[in-house]
């Protein structure tokens, strides 16, 4: 399968502290990724530089096969048309209605009609599971998996071929967050997505995700599909997955 | 061109609509021209799906867009697939519902937005008095000086006082100049050149000082304020601080109005200073008038009360100025949008309020003949 991500030695710093020291990893076509650490291990900084928010000290970055270096404005842009980020709490347009929200890129990018984006808008919402009475409603009037929900639906606006997801899960009740990842499968089946996720949830580990990394002590420490990572040895991995809970979760 | 994504043919009675090549979103425009084109009463469609090499859900809302509204016209839409993603997605992005609930908009006539802006700022009148009035009864508090912040009061007298002495000092001097150079126009008219000190010396100390110094604290801080509360209202910090027992007034509001109120009278002290010098530099400037004579001049007509007028106004200002910073602050509601709008119209009334003021220790020094 072609690799859509490939991290090569990455090297971040801040001023004399090392974020990372010589990060790889490769993401493939239609996979769900995880990524996941300790907080503090340079999980957010990564997907920021991945998506070319933050420069890396050292290092390569490749995105569908080319070097984000030496992308052109034009192709830059055509990029990020390709690719959707949702962020942790939303960062949705607090002026802007959830309507309007959704519909920013289609209004900025395509000439579609007034009526076709209202169409995309509904079915968006209906795709991550709210009715479209919420579409009037601005941020401020929304709960917090609400707000998820529509950062998501605005995400999916132009249909990207890859998706960043920023710990997805967090703040949803359990039951909405299963909804969630079941979602994501059904997007990655039907649109063949590639998912990158930063998350810490061992059900959504253990049930949708193909590959993960495991972020620490500055670098990769273990990577592969679950089971390959369950035989790493390193401290981090011992606390986090050979824990009761997480035996718990594999038993169902 | 538009053929290589969708070709229209008519057959038996039949309209049949080839959707082929790639439909990325870069093409969705004009493939929804193209579909939008062949809606027509009473006909029968078929919609081709199987040279289509990409459909994303984007474009599979277009094809249930277009099967919705050819149903509204009374034609029937069938399908040919052979992807089953594609029937999927279709059957996915169908479910979407159809109902559409129209948010009620008010028609705003002229008498409407009347009324309603002149209550709204008959609200926030309202609301602005009873702020002052909490804060007179919250300072009641701080007689005990448990309740006061002096490291908050340090770090504010910092930023809005020491901070500002440069643009307040730069300000004054060319004020300064400026009014002398004038004044040394009309006057030599006269041969009254001298009494450039007078006008120069009394005007600035007694209103121009003050006013420069307040506008550019005003400029500054008032907006500082605003948008430094505001973001943390945004933030729920204030929330926070609420929940944690802390009072948002003795951290946030106290310290900075005391901080105005001592250093807002130092400001114009320095202000006095530099604006006099300015003056005397034009004068040398304009008609060579040593700064030896200036000086023995400003003594001789310079009364002590002119320069305490003016000191005087400078806590009235701080608390105008901070008050209404903090107010704004304050009133900042859910949106990024209203930090920009607050801390616009804190500024604007900040220095709105300080003229008032102005006008009005004015109109009562003259009357009681100060």
């Amino acid at each position: 399968m072609k690799s859509v991500i490939k991290v090569e030695n990455l090297v971040t710093k801040f001023g004399s502290k090392v974020v990372h020291n010589g990060v790889n990893l490769e993401v493939k076509e239609g996979e769900i990724y995880a990524i996941l650490g300790e907080s503090g291990s340079g999980k957010s900084v990564l997907l920021r530089e991945i998506v070319m928010l933050q420069k890396p000290t050292s290092g390569e970055i490749y995105i569908f096969g080319k070097n984000i270096k030496d992308l052109t404005p034009k192709e830059l842009i055509e990029l990020k048309k390709k690719w959707g980020v949702l962020f942790q709490f939303g960062a949705l347009f607090t002026s802007l209605s959830v309507e309007s929200n959704i519909a920013i890129m289609l209004k900025e990018y395509t000439k579609l009609s007034k009526k076709s984006i209202s169409a995309i808008v509904d079915a968006k919402l209906e795709m991550v599971g709210l009715s479209s009475d919420v579409k009037y409603l601005y941020p401020y009037e929304l709960s917090g998996g609400m707000v998820k929900r529509v950062a998501l639906a605005r995400t999916l606006s132009l249909d990207p071929k890859l998706l960043f997801l920023d710990e997805p899960t967090s703040g949803l009740d359990p039951v909405s967050a299963r909804a969630f990842d079941e979602l994501i499968i059904s997007l990655r089946d039907i649109l063949g997505l590639t998912i990158v996720m930063i998350t810490h949830d061992l059900d959504t580990i253990h049930n949708i995700v193909d590959e993960l990394s495991v972020l620490a002590d500055k670098r990769v420490v273990a990577s592969g599909t679950l089971d390959d990572v369950l035989k790493s040895k390193h401290p981090f991995v011992e606390k986090f997955f050979k824990n009761e809970y997480f035996y718990r979760v594999k038993g169902k | 061109m538009d053929s290589i994504y969708i070709n229209i043919l008519e057959q038996n009675n039949q309209i049949i609509i080839e959707c082929k090549g790639y439909w990325g979103i870069n093409k969705l425009d004009t493939i929804e021209k193209r579909l939008l084109s062949a809606l027509k009463k009473n006909s029968n469609y078929i919609i081709d799906l199987r040279e289509l090499n990409y459909l994303d859900s984007n474009g599979a809302i277009l094809i249930s867009l277009f099967e919705k509204e050819a149903n509204n016209l009374g034609s029937k839409v069938d399908y040919k697939i052979n992807n089953p993603n594609y029937k999927r997605l279709i059957e996915i992005v169908k479910k979407s519902s159809s109902h559409k609930l129209k948010r009620k908009i008010i028609k705003r006539t002229f008498l409407y937005s009347l009324g309603e802006k002149s209550v709204s700022y008959i609200k926030d009148i309202i609301d602005f008095i009873n702020f002052l009035g909490k804060f007179f009864i919250k300072s009641l508090a701080l007689i005990n000086p448990k309740n006061f912040r002096y490291k908050e009061l340090i770090y504010f007298i910092y930023t809005s006082g020491i901070a500002a002495i440069p643009i307040i000092s730069l300000t004054s001097f060319l004020v300064g100049v400026v009014i002398a150079y004038q004044t040394i126009v009309q006057l030599s008219k006269f041969g009254a050149d001298i009494f450039v000190v007078d006008a120069s010396a009394i005007s600035i100390a007694r209103e121009l000082g003050p006013m420069i110094t307040a506008i550019v604290v005003a400029g500054r801080s008032a907006s500082s304020f605003t948008a430094e509360i505001g973001a943390m209202k945004l933030t729920q910090e204030i929330d926070a601080m609420e929940t944690m027992g802390f009072k948002p007034f003795y951290f946030l509001v106290f310290p900075r109005v005391m901080a105005l109120i001592i250093s807002l009278p130092i400001l114009i002290f320095i202000s006095d200073i530099v604006g006099i010098f300015g003056a005397m530099v034009a004068t040398k400037a304009q008609i060579g008038l040593s700064f030896h004579i200036f000086l023995q001049r400003l003594y001789e007509v310079l009364a002590l009360k002119h320069y305490l007028i003016g000191l005087f106004k400078g806590p009235f200002f701080a608390i105008i100025i901070a008050l209404v910073g903090t107010y704004g602050g304050l009133r900042v509601t859910y949106n990024t949008e209203s930090i920009g709008l607050e801390t616009t119209k804190s500024v604007v009334n900040a220095i709105f309020l300080v003229i008032v003021c102005d006008a009005l220790f004015s109109v009562i020094f003259t009357r009681l003949g100060i």
